[in-house]
């Protein structure tokens, strides 16, 4: 399965802007509700929901798993992606910043 | 295992939010979840408590580090069907919920959405491919109410009935899956409190009224299989509905002319055959076979030997007996330049005769009775039909 680029799911952007450090399960959870200021507490179901479509769709991959653990990171492709989404997000706050600077 | 309660689910285990509720009531009466099965969910007695549930779909089993932060996270695993895993939290503990996200959690569907479908097309292809065969059964010799009175019809019908049940549970699944992935998708969470109960009635009577027919579809064939059987016709008068070769041939020197006999002691020439079923409950076929030694065949063939065969049916549906004569007729008369003949006649509803040297057949209609008589012999049916009367009017 390949991600087709669309707009992705909050919770997708979060995890995979965490895994740029490469992490595990619990830690992950944790570096989402910094990087995301404590505006986001991640569900586990949806952070295990998440953690297998993006390996499936190769966005991230397991570098390391110890029988106890494993530890995720981003791939090259998973970074392609992040970027193209970074890039639309700032985009559409750019769009919004003018029309509402206008609309003062 | 003992001391576990056990409550019939009757729900679907696709209804995620109905079954989560469930169990959280169940809970508040002191049942805590050990074990979900297909039929039965068994439940652990203690105080009652207020307890959540929610059921995960998960694709590959989860791993123990995944176990560790649900439980971190305030879900502990209570039990697991296939893919669905049911935690369980308690109200008083801090606890994040287990989807936080519904658009992703309408991902989570993607695998089951698509097995759910191929199922759904395996299912119809197979059920399609059973109900032809059943109906082309009827219709492979062209004799389809004949076939209905003399096969297990009504059982099939009550089959048919178990296979689009179970075609419509399978559209049922499918649709709920789907209809669960969309609206996640679309971002409408799972209504965790979804009442339970009137879905779990319907279920429960519909699901039963099923489960009664297919009860049904296996006793009658036994109810079938212990009213038939095959005995030898008496030689004295019967209250059998037939006409006896003695009173057609009115010859002192008929004997009985015996045929095969068969392991159970039956003469084939000389016997009853009675056989049951719900469309037509007094079926006879009944075979007698005479013998004239002083007397040869017209073509000098052998000793005369007339034989007549008599099919009796009393139908439970009257409105069949025009279909159940053409049936007899298709079936038994094969020279295709035979004429049928139907005889206007006040003492039947419908008399058809068809004749082509020593065989006469005679097919009839008397309010719900229909007879078939095949006679071989030098008389003809003038010196039969009265006799058929008065064996009609006895029954």
């Amino acid at each position: 399965m390949t991600y087709n680029y669309g707009p992705m799911t909050e919770a997708m952007y979060y995890v995979l802007l965490a895994l740029l450090n490469p992490n595990h399960g619990y830690q992950l959870m944790h570096t989402i509700e910094e990087v995301s200021r404590e505006r986001i507490n991640m569900g586990p179901g949806t952070l295990y929901g998440v953690l297998t479509r993006l390996q499936k769709e190769g966005l991230i991959s397991i570098i390391n798993d110890d029988g106890r653990r494993k530890t995720y990171a981003i791939t090259n492709n998973g970074k392609l992606v992040l970027k193209a989404e970074y890039k639309r997000l700032v985009s559409m706050v750019q769009d919004g910043n003018v029309v509402m600077e206008d609309s003062k | 295992m003992s001391n576990l309660v056990k409550k019939w689910i009757l729900d679907d285990i696709w209804a995620i939010g109905r079954n989560e509720s469930w169990l959280s009531d169940m809970a508040s009466q002191g049942l805590y979840l050990k074990k979900f099965g297909r039929q039965f969910a068994y439940f652990e007695k203690d105080e009652p408590k207020q307890v959540k549930y929610r059921i995960d779909i998960l694709n590959e089993e989860p791993s123990g580090e995944q176990l560790e932060i649900y439980d971190h996270c305030g879900w502990n695993l209570a039990a697991n069907n296939g893919k669905f895993y049911f935690f369980s939290s308690s109200e008083i503990l801090k606890f994040t919920e287990l989807h936080t996200d519904s658009a992703e959690q309408s991902y989570t569907l993607t695998d089951l959405d698509k097995q759910l479908k191929k199922n759904l097309i395996v299912v119809f292809i197979a059920i399609l491919l059973l109900i032809s065969m059943i109906f082309g059964i009827y219709f492979i010799d062209s004799t389809p109410f004949l076939n209905m009175i003399k096969g297990f019809f009504i059982q099939q019908m009550l089959l048919v009935a178990v296979e689009l049940y179970v075609l419509y549970s399978v559209i049922r699944n499918y649709t709920a899956i789907h209809t669960l992935k969309k609206s996640l998708s679309e971002g409408k969470p799972i209504n965790h409190n979804e009442n339970w109960r009137k879905a779990r009635l319907l279920n429960g009577v519909i699901g039963g009224f099923f489960i009664s027919i297919a009860l049904m579809t296996i006793f009658i064939p036994i109810i079938d299989m212990a009213k038939n059987e095959v005995y030898a016709l008496p030689e004295s008068n019967t209250n059998l509905p037939i006409v006896r070769l003695a009173d057609i041939e009115q010859n002192s020197d008929l004997k009985k002319e015996v045929g095969r006999i068969d392991r159970n002691g039956i003469d084939y020439y000389n016997r009853v055959a009675y056989e049951w079923s719900l469309l037509a409950p007094t079926q006879y076929e009944i075979d007698e076979h005479g013998i004239i030694y002083d007397e040869m065949w017209f073509d000098k063939s052998g000793h005369y030997s007339p034989s007549i065969h008599t099919y009796f049916y009393k139908l439970t549906i009257s409105k069949m007996a025009e279909g159940v004569v053409k049936d007899l007729i298709k079936r038994y008369v094969y020279d295709p330049n035979i004429k049928i003949e139907e005889v206007k006649t006040s003492q039947f509803d419908r008399l058809y005769i068809a004749k082509k040297d020593i065989q006469k057949q005679i097919f009839v209609i008397q309010d719900n009775m229909v007879i078939y008589i095949n006679y071989f012999g030098n008389k003809n049916e003038n010196d039969i039909i009265p006799l058929l009367l008065s064996a009609t009017s006895e029954t």
